[in-house]
Protein backbone atom coordinates (compact mmCIF):
# COMPACT_ATOMS: atom_id res chain seq x y z
CA UNK A 1 0.00 0.00 0.00
CA UNK A 2 2.98 2.63 0.66
CA UNK A 3 4.55 1.77 -2.51
CA UNK A 4 1.50 1.65 -4.48
CA UNK A 5 0.47 5.39 -3.11
CA UNK A 6 4.20 6.64 -3.14
CA UNK A 7 5.90 5.63 -6.57
CA UNK A 8 4.21 2.09 -7.90
CA UNK A 9 1.47 2.80 -9.32
CA UNK A 10 1.74 -0.07 -11.62
CA UNK A 11 0.38 -2.42 -8.50
CA UNK A 12 -2.59 0.47 -7.62
CA UNK A 13 -4.75 -1.58 -9.20
CA UNK A 14 -3.62 -5.24 -7.24
CA UNK A 15 -3.63 -3.37 -4.40
CA UNK A 16 -7.02 -1.77 -4.56
CA UNK A 17 -8.57 -5.24 -5.89
CA UNK A 18 -6.70 -7.37 -2.94
CA UNK A 19 -7.42 -4.35 -0.42
CA UNK A 20 -11.16 -5.31 -0.61
CA UNK A 21 -11.20 -8.77 0.92
CA UNK A 22 -9.02 -7.77 4.14
CA UNK A 23 -11.98 -8.37 6.68
CA UNK A 24 -11.96 -11.96 5.96
CA UNK A 25 -8.92 -12.97 3.88
CA UNK A 26 -8.90 -16.63 2.02
CA UNK A 27 -6.02 -18.63 0.64
CA UNK A 28 -6.31 -17.37 -2.84
CA UNK A 29 -6.22 -13.86 -1.81
CA UNK A 30 -3.01 -14.73 0.13
CA UNK A 31 -1.10 -16.64 -3.01
CA UNK A 32 -2.55 -13.12 -4.83
CA UNK A 33 -0.69 -10.88 -2.53
CA UNK A 34 2.33 -13.42 -2.75
CA UNK A 35 2.40 -12.92 -6.39
CA UNK A 36 1.97 -9.14 -5.98
CA UNK A 37 4.99 -9.04 -3.55
CA UNK A 38 7.24 -11.28 -5.94
CA UNK A 39 6.46 -9.01 -8.78
CA UNK A 40 7.72 -6.14 -6.50
CA UNK A 41 10.84 -8.10 -5.66
CA UNK A 42 11.79 -8.36 -9.33
CA UNK A 43 10.80 -5.12 -10.42
CA UNK A 44 12.46 -3.40 -7.16
CA UNK A 45 15.18 -1.43 -9.69
CA UNK A 46 12.20 0.24 -11.91
CA UNK A 47 11.65 3.72 -10.51
CA UNK A 48 9.73 6.66 -11.64
CA UNK A 49 11.36 8.26 -14.16
CA UNK A 50 10.87 12.27 -15.64
CA UNK A 51 11.37 13.03 -18.66
CA UNK A 52 12.89 16.08 -19.88
CA UNK A 53 10.25 17.40 -22.71
CA UNK A 54 6.37 16.48 -22.88
CA UNK A 55 2.93 17.38 -21.65
CA UNK A 56 0.65 16.09 -19.03
CA UNK A 57 -1.36 13.40 -20.26
CA UNK A 58 -3.90 11.50 -18.31
CA UNK A 59 -4.87 7.78 -19.15
CA UNK A 60 -7.93 6.29 -18.36
CA UNK A 61 -9.76 2.56 -18.07
CA UNK A 62 -12.42 0.77 -16.24
CA UNK A 63 -12.81 -2.82 -15.90
CA UNK A 64 -17.10 -3.33 -15.82
CA UNK A 65 -17.78 -6.83 -15.20
CA UNK A 66 -14.68 -8.58 -14.11
CA UNK A 67 -15.61 -8.64 -10.71
CA UNK A 68 -18.51 -11.55 -10.10
CA UNK A 69 -18.44 -11.68 -6.55
CA UNK A 70 -19.96 -8.03 -5.89
CA UNK A 71 -20.31 -6.08 -9.30
CA UNK A 72 -18.57 -3.48 -8.38
CA UNK A 73 -15.79 -1.96 -10.72
CA UNK A 74 -12.34 -0.23 -10.45
CA UNK A 75 -11.31 2.74 -12.64
CA UNK A 76 -7.98 4.16 -12.34
CA UNK A 77 -5.94 7.12 -13.74
CA UNK A 78 -2.48 7.89 -14.29
CA UNK A 79 -1.74 11.28 -15.22
CA UNK A 80 1.75 11.72 -16.67
CA UNK A 81 4.16 14.98 -16.90
CA UNK A 82 7.18 15.39 -19.17
CA UNK A 83 6.76 11.11 -19.43
CA UNK A 84 6.88 10.50 -15.47
CA UNK A 85 3.51 9.53 -13.23
CA UNK A 86 2.93 12.14 -11.04
CA UNK A 87 -0.85 10.97 -10.02
CA UNK A 88 -2.42 8.17 -10.45
CA UNK A 89 -5.50 6.26 -8.77
CA UNK A 90 -7.34 3.24 -8.85
CA UNK A 91 -10.37 2.75 -7.42
CA UNK A 92 -13.90 0.87 -6.04
CA UNK A 93 -16.57 2.40 -7.45
CA UNK A 94 -19.50 2.10 -5.07
CA UNK A 95 -22.10 2.24 -8.02
CA UNK A 96 -22.89 -0.66 -10.17
CA UNK A 97 -22.91 0.56 -14.06
CA UNK A 98 -25.41 -1.61 -15.91
CA UNK A 99 -23.12 -1.34 -19.05
CA UNK A 100 -19.63 -0.90 -19.73
CA UNK A 101 -20.12 2.11 -20.96
CA UNK A 102 -21.60 4.20 -18.09
CA UNK A 103 -18.65 2.50 -16.32
CA UNK A 104 -16.26 4.42 -18.46
CA UNK A 105 -17.97 7.37 -18.43
CA UNK A 106 -17.77 7.28 -14.37
CA UNK A 107 -14.45 6.53 -14.94
CA UNK A 108 -13.80 9.24 -17.27
CA UNK A 109 -15.44 11.94 -14.64
CA UNK A 110 -12.81 10.42 -11.99
CA UNK A 111 -9.75 11.27 -13.73
CA UNK A 112 -11.61 14.67 -14.97
CA UNK A 113 -11.90 15.96 -11.59
CA UNK A 114 -8.09 15.34 -11.03
CA UNK A 115 -7.09 16.55 -14.08
CA UNK A 116 -9.09 19.72 -13.28
CA UNK A 117 -6.86 19.93 -10.14
CA UNK A 118 -3.89 19.24 -11.77
CA UNK A 119 -3.95 21.85 -14.64
CA UNK A 120 -4.77 24.37 -11.40
CA UNK A 121 -1.57 23.16 -9.62
CA UNK A 122 0.53 23.53 -12.56
CA UNK A 123 -0.87 26.75 -13.74
CA UNK A 124 0.51 28.42 -11.13
CA UNK A 125 3.61 26.63 -10.61
CA UNK A 126 4.65 26.85 -14.70
CA UNK A 127 2.34 29.24 -16.47
CA UNK A 128 3.24 28.26 -19.83
CA UNK A 129 1.63 24.90 -19.34
CA UNK A 130 -0.54 24.20 -22.12
CA UNK A 131 -3.87 22.11 -22.10
CA UNK A 132 -3.84 18.32 -20.38
CA UNK A 133 -4.63 15.13 -22.49
CA UNK A 134 -6.79 12.94 -21.38
CA UNK A 135 -6.72 9.58 -23.42
CA UNK A 136 -9.54 6.83 -22.83
CA UNK A 137 -9.21 3.54 -24.48
CA UNK A 138 -11.23 0.48 -24.56
CA UNK A 139 -11.14 -2.28 -26.47
CA UNK A 140 -13.41 -2.92 -29.78
CA UNK A 141 -14.39 0.63 -28.97
CA UNK A 142 -13.67 3.88 -30.51
CA UNK A 143 -10.75 6.10 -28.37
CA UNK A 144 -12.16 9.08 -26.72
CA UNK A 145 -10.18 11.93 -25.92
CA UNK A 146 -10.86 14.98 -24.84
CA UNK A 147 -9.62 18.25 -23.91
CA UNK A 148 -9.36 19.53 -20.30
CA UNK A 149 -8.71 23.05 -20.91
CA UNK A 150 -12.29 24.17 -21.72
CA UNK A 151 -13.62 23.74 -19.01
CA UNK B 1 -24.36 19.44 43.62
CA UNK B 2 -20.49 20.61 43.65
CA UNK B 3 -19.52 23.68 41.59
CA UNK B 4 -16.85 24.11 39.73
CA UNK B 5 -13.73 25.27 41.89
CA UNK B 6 -15.29 23.45 45.28
CA UNK B 7 -12.56 21.36 47.46
CA UNK B 8 -13.64 18.05 48.33
CA UNK B 9 -11.91 16.30 50.75
CA UNK B 10 -11.20 12.32 50.83
CA UNK B 11 -8.62 11.52 53.56
CA UNK B 12 -5.99 13.69 53.68
CA UNK B 13 -6.33 14.72 50.30
CA UNK B 14 -8.60 17.09 48.01
CA UNK B 15 -9.99 17.34 44.90
CA UNK B 16 -10.88 20.21 43.05
CA UNK B 17 -13.04 20.83 40.36
CA UNK B 18 -11.82 23.64 38.21
CA UNK B 19 -12.39 25.65 35.15
CA UNK B 20 -15.24 22.89 33.61
CA UNK B 21 -18.70 21.99 33.46
CA UNK B 22 -20.24 21.35 36.75
CA UNK B 23 -20.28 18.25 38.72
CA UNK B 24 -22.97 16.35 39.79
CA UNK B 25 -22.10 13.73 42.28
CA UNK B 26 -18.94 12.89 43.94
CA UNK B 27 -18.74 10.28 46.81
CA UNK B 28 -16.13 8.51 48.30
CA UNK B 29 -16.69 4.63 48.43
CA UNK B 30 -14.27 2.21 50.15
CA UNK B 31 -13.51 -1.43 49.68
CA UNK B 32 -11.45 -3.75 51.56
CA UNK B 33 -7.89 -1.40 51.68
CA UNK B 34 -8.27 1.42 48.58
CA UNK B 35 -10.80 4.26 48.75
CA UNK B 36 -12.40 5.07 45.46
CA UNK B 37 -13.21 8.90 44.34
CA UNK B 38 -16.40 8.33 41.85
CA UNK B 39 -17.20 11.93 40.36
CA UNK B 40 -20.04 11.68 37.59
CA UNK B 41 -20.26 14.83 35.22
CA UNK B 42 -22.93 16.09 33.42
CA UNK B 43 -23.15 13.77 31.20
CA UNK B 44 -23.80 10.91 34.05
CA UNK B 45 -19.58 9.95 33.02
CA UNK B 46 -17.79 8.87 35.94
CA UNK B 47 -14.58 9.73 36.81
CA UNK B 48 -12.80 7.30 38.91
CA UNK B 49 -9.47 7.84 41.17
CA UNK B 50 -8.21 5.95 43.68
CA UNK B 51 -6.68 6.46 46.85
CA UNK B 52 -4.29 4.18 49.22
CA UNK B 53 -0.77 4.75 50.47
CA UNK B 54 0.78 8.14 50.15
CA UNK B 55 3.35 8.05 47.40
CA UNK B 56 1.26 5.19 45.46
CA UNK B 57 -0.74 7.42 45.65
CA UNK B 58 0.40 9.75 42.97
CA UNK B 59 1.27 7.09 40.54
CA UNK B 60 -2.21 6.01 40.70
CA UNK B 61 -3.93 9.00 40.07
CA UNK B 62 -1.74 9.86 37.24
CA UNK B 63 -2.40 6.38 35.99
CA UNK B 64 -5.89 6.39 36.48
CA UNK B 65 -6.42 10.22 35.01
CA UNK B 66 -5.30 9.35 31.67
CA UNK B 67 -7.75 7.30 30.81
CA UNK B 68 -10.56 8.85 33.16
CA UNK B 69 -10.10 12.04 30.52
CA UNK B 70 -11.16 10.07 27.32
CA UNK B 71 -13.48 8.62 29.45
CA UNK B 72 -14.91 11.66 30.41
CA UNK B 73 -14.92 12.90 26.80
CA UNK B 74 -15.56 16.62 27.11
CA UNK B 75 -18.18 16.55 29.45
CA UNK B 76 -16.45 17.82 32.51
CA UNK B 77 -12.87 18.63 33.37
CA UNK B 78 -11.24 17.66 36.44
CA UNK B 79 -7.87 18.68 37.83
CA UNK B 80 -6.66 16.30 40.85
CA UNK B 81 -4.69 18.81 43.16
CA UNK B 82 -2.90 17.19 46.56
CA UNK B 83 -2.54 19.37 49.57
CA UNK B 84 1.15 18.58 50.33
CA UNK B 85 1.52 16.54 47.22
CA UNK B 86 4.63 17.53 44.61
CA UNK B 87 3.70 18.80 41.54
CA UNK B 88 -0.58 18.07 41.89
CA UNK B 89 -0.54 14.36 40.18
CA UNK B 90 2.66 14.53 38.72
CA UNK B 91 5.13 12.37 39.84
CA UNK B 92 8.73 11.38 38.94
CA UNK B 93 11.08 9.02 40.29
CA UNK B 94 14.53 10.51 39.87
CA UNK B 95 16.98 7.91 41.32
CA UNK B 96 15.82 5.19 39.05
CA UNK B 97 16.94 7.47 35.82
CA UNK B 98 20.16 8.63 37.27
CA UNK B 99 21.25 5.93 38.17
CA UNK B 100 20.86 4.61 33.97
CA UNK B 101 24.83 4.10 32.79
CA UNK B 102 23.81 6.75 29.76
CA UNK B 103 22.66 9.70 32.44
CA UNK B 104 25.65 11.57 31.31
CA UNK B 105 23.79 12.29 27.65
CA UNK B 106 20.08 12.31 28.97
CA UNK B 107 21.42 15.16 31.07
CA UNK B 108 23.45 16.78 28.46
CA UNK B 109 20.27 16.18 25.74
CA UNK B 110 17.80 17.49 28.57
CA UNK B 111 20.63 20.91 29.11
CA UNK B 112 20.24 21.42 25.21
CA UNK B 113 16.67 21.54 24.91
CA UNK B 114 16.24 23.96 28.27
CA UNK B 115 18.97 25.94 26.51
CA UNK B 116 16.67 26.32 23.46
CA UNK B 117 13.44 27.17 25.35
CA UNK B 118 15.52 29.90 26.57
CA UNK B 119 16.91 31.20 23.52
CA UNK B 120 13.66 31.18 21.93
CA UNK B 121 11.97 32.79 25.34
CA UNK B 122 9.54 29.54 24.96
CA UNK B 123 8.00 30.57 28.54
CA UNK B 124 7.56 33.46 31.12
CA UNK B 125 7.52 32.18 34.85
CA UNK B 126 4.27 32.88 36.64
CA UNK B 127 2.32 32.43 39.79
CA UNK B 128 -0.13 29.38 39.15
CA UNK B 129 -3.29 30.97 38.25
CA UNK B 130 -6.53 29.94 39.49
CA UNK B 131 -9.52 28.58 37.64
CA UNK B 132 -7.37 27.65 34.63
CA UNK B 133 -6.51 24.77 33.09
CA UNK B 134 -2.30 23.83 33.49
CA UNK B 135 -1.44 21.40 31.12
CA UNK B 136 1.50 19.07 32.21
CA UNK B 137 4.87 18.60 30.72
CA UNK B 138 6.55 15.58 29.86
CA UNK B 139 10.25 14.62 28.70
CA UNK B 140 10.62 12.54 25.24
CA UNK B 141 13.61 10.70 25.38
CA UNK B 142 14.92 9.07 22.17
CA UNK B 143 18.32 7.70 21.16
CA UNK B 144 18.89 8.80 17.26
CA UNK B 145 20.71 6.14 14.92
CA UNK B 146 23.01 6.07 11.38
CA UNK B 147 22.09 3.81 8.98
CA UNK B 148 24.27 1.83 10.22
CA UNK B 149 22.31 1.36 13.71
CA UNK B 150 25.12 3.42 15.28
CA UNK B 151 24.35 5.86 18.17
CA UNK B 152 24.30 9.37 16.76
CA UNK B 153 22.96 11.47 19.50
CA UNK B 154 20.47 11.61 22.49
CA UNK B 155 17.81 13.56 22.27
CA UNK B 156 15.38 14.75 24.82
CA UNK B 157 12.24 16.93 23.59
CA UNK B 158 9.94 18.80 25.94
CA UNK B 159 6.63 18.64 25.19
CA UNK B 160 3.31 19.48 26.18
CA UNK B 161 0.51 17.44 27.10
CA UNK B 162 -1.76 18.64 24.61
CA UNK B 163 -4.32 15.85 25.35
CA UNK B 164 -5.31 17.95 28.26
CA UNK B 165 -6.31 20.83 26.40
CA UNK B 166 -9.70 21.65 25.90
CA UNK B 167 -11.49 22.46 22.32
CA UNK B 168 -12.60 26.11 22.41
CA UNK B 169 -10.48 27.01 26.00
CA UNK B 170 -7.27 26.18 24.81
CA UNK B 171 -7.23 26.10 21.05
CA UNK B 172 -9.07 26.64 17.81
CA UNK B 173 -7.82 25.60 14.37
CA UNK B 174 -5.38 22.79 14.13
CA UNK B 175 -5.16 22.21 10.72
CA UNK B 176 -1.42 22.30 9.36
CA UNK B 177 -1.22 21.20 5.96
CA UNK B 178 1.47 19.19 4.04
CA UNK B 179 2.05 19.17 -0.10
CA UNK B 180 -0.41 16.32 -1.83
CA UNK B 181 2.06 13.62 -2.94
CA UNK B 182 1.06 14.86 -6.80
CA UNK B 183 2.09 18.05 -6.41
CA UNK B 184 5.54 17.20 -4.91
CA UNK B 185 5.81 14.95 -7.95
CA UNK B 186 4.85 17.72 -9.87
CA UNK B 187 7.57 19.82 -8.83
CA UNK B 188 10.02 16.80 -9.42
CA UNK B 189 8.93 16.68 -13.24
CA UNK B 190 9.22 20.43 -13.70
CA UNK B 191 12.84 20.57 -12.03
CA UNK B 192 13.65 17.78 -14.22
CA UNK B 193 12.66 19.26 -17.19
CA UNK B 194 14.25 22.27 -16.80
CA UNK B 195 17.45 21.27 -15.53
CA UNK B 196 16.83 23.18 -12.25
CA UNK B 197 18.42 21.90 -8.50
CA UNK B 198 16.33 20.46 -6.07
CA UNK B 199 17.66 21.90 -2.50
CA UNK B 200 16.50 20.01 0.40
CA UNK B 201 16.51 21.91 4.11
CA UNK B 202 14.93 21.37 7.27
CA UNK B 203 14.61 23.87 10.30
CA UNK B 204 15.42 22.35 13.73
CA UNK B 205 13.45 22.66 16.42
CA UNK B 206 10.71 24.70 14.17
CA UNK B 207 7.86 24.64 16.45
CA UNK B 208 9.47 26.79 18.79
CA UNK B 209 9.79 29.77 16.43
CA UNK B 210 6.05 29.90 16.18
CA UNK B 211 4.47 32.76 18.53
CA UNK B 212 1.13 31.02 20.21
CA UNK B 213 -2.15 33.19 20.11
CA UNK B 214 -3.73 31.70 22.88
CA UNK B 215 -2.76 31.93 26.76
CA UNK B 216 -2.00 28.09 27.81
CA UNK B 217 -0.26 27.37 31.10
CA UNK B 218 1.78 24.21 31.83
CA UNK B 219 3.72 22.77 34.52
CA UNK B 220 7.26 23.48 34.34
CA UNK B 221 9.13 20.26 33.90
CA UNK B 222 10.70 18.49 37.34
CA UNK B 223 13.64 20.15 38.97
CA UNK B 224 13.07 23.78 37.01
CA UNK B 225 11.86 26.60 38.56
CA UNK B 226 10.96 27.83 41.53
CA UNK B 227 7.32 25.88 43.72
CA UNK B 228 4.28 27.31 42.98
CA UNK B 229 5.30 28.32 39.79
CA UNK B 230 4.11 27.95 35.91
CA UNK B 231 4.82 28.16 32.72
CA UNK B 232 3.36 30.34 31.10
CA UNK B 233 3.66 29.21 27.37
CA UNK B 234 5.05 31.65 24.43
CA UNK B 235 5.66 29.12 21.55
CA UNK B 236 3.88 26.55 20.08
CA UNK B 237 5.89 23.76 22.20
CA UNK B 238 5.86 20.24 20.86
CA UNK B 239 2.86 18.01 21.90
CA UNK B 240 0.63 21.38 22.11
CA UNK B 241 -2.39 20.69 19.66
CA UNK B 242 -2.18 23.18 17.84
CA UNK B 243 1.72 23.67 17.15
CA UNK B 244 1.26 22.93 13.69
CA UNK B 245 -1.63 25.36 12.76
CA UNK B 246 0.88 28.12 14.55
CA UNK B 247 4.04 26.65 12.48
CA UNK B 248 2.49 26.64 9.49
CA UNK B 249 0.99 30.25 10.09
CA UNK B 250 4.33 31.47 10.67
CA UNK B 251 5.90 29.78 7.91
CA UNK B 252 3.18 31.49 5.30
CA UNK B 253 4.15 34.63 6.52
CA UNK B 254 7.45 35.06 6.22
CA UNK B 255 7.02 33.17 3.09
CA UNK B 256 4.70 35.74 2.06
CA UNK B 257 6.86 38.27 3.00
CA UNK B 258 9.98 36.40 0.88
CA UNK B 259 7.40 37.55 -2.03
CA UNK B 260 6.37 33.63 -1.91
CA UNK B 261 2.80 33.02 -2.76
CA UNK B 262 0.73 29.89 -1.65
CA UNK B 263 -0.88 27.49 -3.80
CA UNK B 264 -4.83 28.04 -4.06
CA UNK B 265 -4.98 24.84 -4.51
CA UNK B 266 -2.07 23.07 -2.34
CA UNK B 267 -1.55 24.94 0.43
CA UNK B 268 1.59 23.11 1.18
CA UNK B 269 3.41 24.47 -2.05
CA UNK B 270 4.65 28.07 -2.23
CA UNK B 271 5.53 30.06 -5.61
CA UNK B 272 6.73 32.87 -7.12
CA UNK B 273 7.26 33.70 -10.80
CA UNK B 274 9.28 37.35 -11.45
CA UNK B 275 11.71 38.50 -13.43
CA UNK B 276 14.11 36.26 -11.85
CA UNK B 277 13.19 33.29 -12.89
CA UNK B 278 10.38 30.91 -10.74
CA UNK B 279 10.89 29.34 -7.40
CA UNK B 280 8.77 26.71 -5.63
CA UNK B 281 8.78 25.37 -2.62
CA UNK B 282 7.25 22.33 -1.27
CA UNK B 283 6.93 22.23 2.92
CA UNK B 284 6.21 19.14 4.77
CA UNK B 285 6.04 20.58 8.62
CA UNK B 286 10.17 21.52 8.71
CA UNK B 287 11.37 19.84 6.25
CA UNK B 288 11.92 21.95 2.72
CA UNK B 289 11.66 20.64 -0.77
CA UNK B 290 13.19 24.18 -2.68
CA UNK B 291 13.42 24.40 -6.65
CA UNK B 292 13.67 26.98 -9.13
CA UNK B 293 15.68 28.81 -12.47
CA UNK B 294 19.31 29.73 -11.23
CA UNK B 295 18.74 33.08 -11.05
CA UNK B 296 17.02 32.99 -8.56
CA UNK B 297 18.95 30.90 -6.56
CA UNK B 298 22.08 33.88 -6.68
CA UNK B 299 19.97 36.80 -6.48
CA UNK B 300 16.11 35.51 -6.17
CA UNK B 301 13.71 33.97 -3.38
CA UNK B 302 16.01 30.94 -2.87
CA UNK B 303 18.51 33.42 -1.94
CA UNK B 304 16.29 35.50 0.59
CA UNK B 305 14.92 31.81 2.03
CA UNK B 306 18.87 31.09 2.62
CA UNK B 307 19.75 34.53 4.11
CA UNK B 308 16.96 34.26 6.24
CA UNK B 309 18.01 31.07 7.38
CA UNK B 310 21.16 32.51 8.18
CA UNK B 311 23.26 29.63 5.93
CA UNK B 312 25.71 30.85 3.86
CA UNK B 313 24.96 30.39 -0.17
CA UNK B 314 28.11 29.14 -0.46
CA UNK B 315 27.24 25.92 1.73
CA UNK B 316 24.38 25.41 -0.92
CA UNK B 317 26.43 25.58 -3.74
CA UNK B 318 29.43 23.29 -2.14
CA UNK B 319 27.16 20.81 -1.00
CA UNK B 320 25.52 20.35 -4.51
CA UNK B 321 28.66 20.72 -6.74
CA UNK B 322 30.17 17.56 -4.07
CA UNK B 323 26.57 15.45 -4.35
CA UNK B 324 26.93 16.19 -8.52
CA UNK B 325 30.65 15.16 -8.61
CA UNK B 326 30.02 12.12 -6.25
CA UNK B 327 27.06 10.97 -8.81
CA UNK B 328 28.64 11.50 -12.03
CA UNK B 329 31.71 8.99 -10.96
CA UNK B 330 29.27 6.30 -10.13
CA UNK B 331 30.30 6.84 -6.59
CA UNK B 332 28.50 7.29 -3.69
CA UNK B 333 29.12 10.43 -1.78
CA UNK B 334 30.73 9.90 1.47
CA UNK B 335 27.86 10.87 3.59
CA UNK B 336 25.73 8.10 2.63
CA UNK B 337 26.65 4.94 4.42
CA UNK B 338 28.11 2.39 2.38
CA UNK B 339 26.40 -0.52 3.87
CA UNK B 340 23.95 0.10 0.98
CA UNK B 341 25.83 -0.59 -1.50
CA UNK B 342 25.11 -4.02 -2.46
CA UNK B 343 21.61 -2.97 -2.87
CA UNK B 344 23.47 -0.27 -5.79
CA UNK B 345 25.58 -2.98 -7.14
CA UNK B 346 22.61 -5.76 -7.13
CA UNK B 347 21.10 -3.81 -10.15
CA UNK B 348 23.64 -4.37 -13.05
CA UNK B 349 21.16 -3.78 -15.55
CA UNK B 350 20.00 -0.57 -16.24
CA UNK B 351 16.45 -0.39 -15.47
CA UNK B 352 14.52 0.18 -19.04
CA UNK B 353 12.60 3.08 -17.30
CA UNK B 354 15.52 4.71 -17.17
CA UNK B 355 16.15 5.31 -20.92
CA UNK B 356 14.33 8.43 -21.64
CA UNK B 357 15.89 9.76 -18.12
CA UNK B 358 18.25 12.58 -18.69
CA UNK B 359 18.94 12.52 -14.93
CA UNK B 360 20.95 8.64 -14.78
CA UNK B 361 23.90 10.54 -13.71
CA UNK B 362 22.85 10.63 -10.34
CA UNK B 363 20.69 7.54 -10.31
CA UNK B 364 23.34 5.56 -8.36
CA UNK B 365 22.97 8.14 -5.76
CA UNK B 366 19.31 8.40 -5.54
CA UNK B 367 18.94 4.86 -5.56
CA UNK B 368 20.24 4.32 -2.07
CA UNK B 369 17.99 7.32 -0.52
CA UNK B 370 14.67 5.19 -0.11
CA UNK B 371 16.48 2.65 1.92
CA UNK B 372 18.35 4.70 4.03
CA UNK B 373 16.79 5.48 7.48
CA UNK B 374 16.57 9.33 8.64
CA UNK B 375 15.53 10.56 11.93
CA UNK B 376 13.64 13.23 11.15
CA UNK B 377 11.95 10.54 8.87
CA UNK B 378 9.44 9.58 11.65
CA UNK B 379 8.29 12.44 12.98
CA UNK B 380 4.65 11.89 11.81
CA UNK B 381 2.79 9.49 9.11
CA UNK B 382 2.01 11.65 6.81
CA UNK B 383 5.24 13.68 6.27
CA UNK B 384 6.47 10.33 6.24
CA UNK B 385 5.50 9.76 3.06
CA UNK B 386 6.00 13.59 1.53
CA UNK B 387 9.39 13.46 2.86
CA UNK B 388 10.86 9.94 1.62
CA UNK B 389 9.01 10.66 -1.50
CA UNK B 390 11.66 14.05 -2.68
CA UNK B 391 15.11 11.98 -1.54
CA UNK B 392 13.68 9.15 -3.62
CA UNK B 393 13.04 10.93 -6.79
CA UNK B 394 15.30 13.90 -6.47
CA UNK B 395 18.03 13.80 -9.30
CA UNK B 396 20.86 16.00 -7.06
CA UNK B 397 19.70 16.29 -3.88
CA UNK B 398 21.31 18.48 -1.51
CA UNK B 399 20.19 17.59 2.27
CA UNK B 400 21.17 20.20 4.60
CA UNK B 401 20.40 21.29 8.14
CA UNK B 402 19.79 25.05 9.12
CA UNK B 403 20.23 25.45 12.75
CA UNK B 404 18.45 29.02 13.12
CA UNK B 405 15.39 30.57 11.72
CA UNK B 406 12.95 33.21 11.10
Amino acid sequence: MYAAIGTRPDITYAVTALSQYLQNPGRAHWEQVKRVIRYLKGTCNYELSFGSSGAVEGFTDANWGNDTDDRHWICGYVFTLNGGAISWSSKNQSVVALSSTEAEYIGITHAAKEAIWIRHLLSELYPHLSSITVVHRSPGRQTCLFNVSTH
Amino acid sequence: MVRTGSVVGCGGSSVQVRAGKEIRYVYVENDSNKQHIIVCTEANQSVRARCSGKHQYAHEMYGSKQNDLNWCGGSGWLLWDFRGGRNGFFWVDPPEAMNRPDWPNWKIAMDEELALMTKYEVWDEVDKPDDTNVIGCRWVFRIKHDANGKTLKHRARMVGQGFIQLYGVDLRETFAPVPHLSSIRAVIALAASEDWEIHQMYVKSAYLNSPIDATIYMRLPPGYGSKGKVARVKKGIYGLRQSGNLWHKTLATTFSELELTRSAVDHGVFCNHDNEGTTIVCSSTDDFAITGTPTSRSSGPISRITSRCQILANLLEFLASRSNAAGSQGQLPSRWPPTLTPLRNGSTSSPPLLSRLRLTLASSCHRTNPQRPRASMTTCGTCLTAKRLVPLCTPRLVRDRISPML
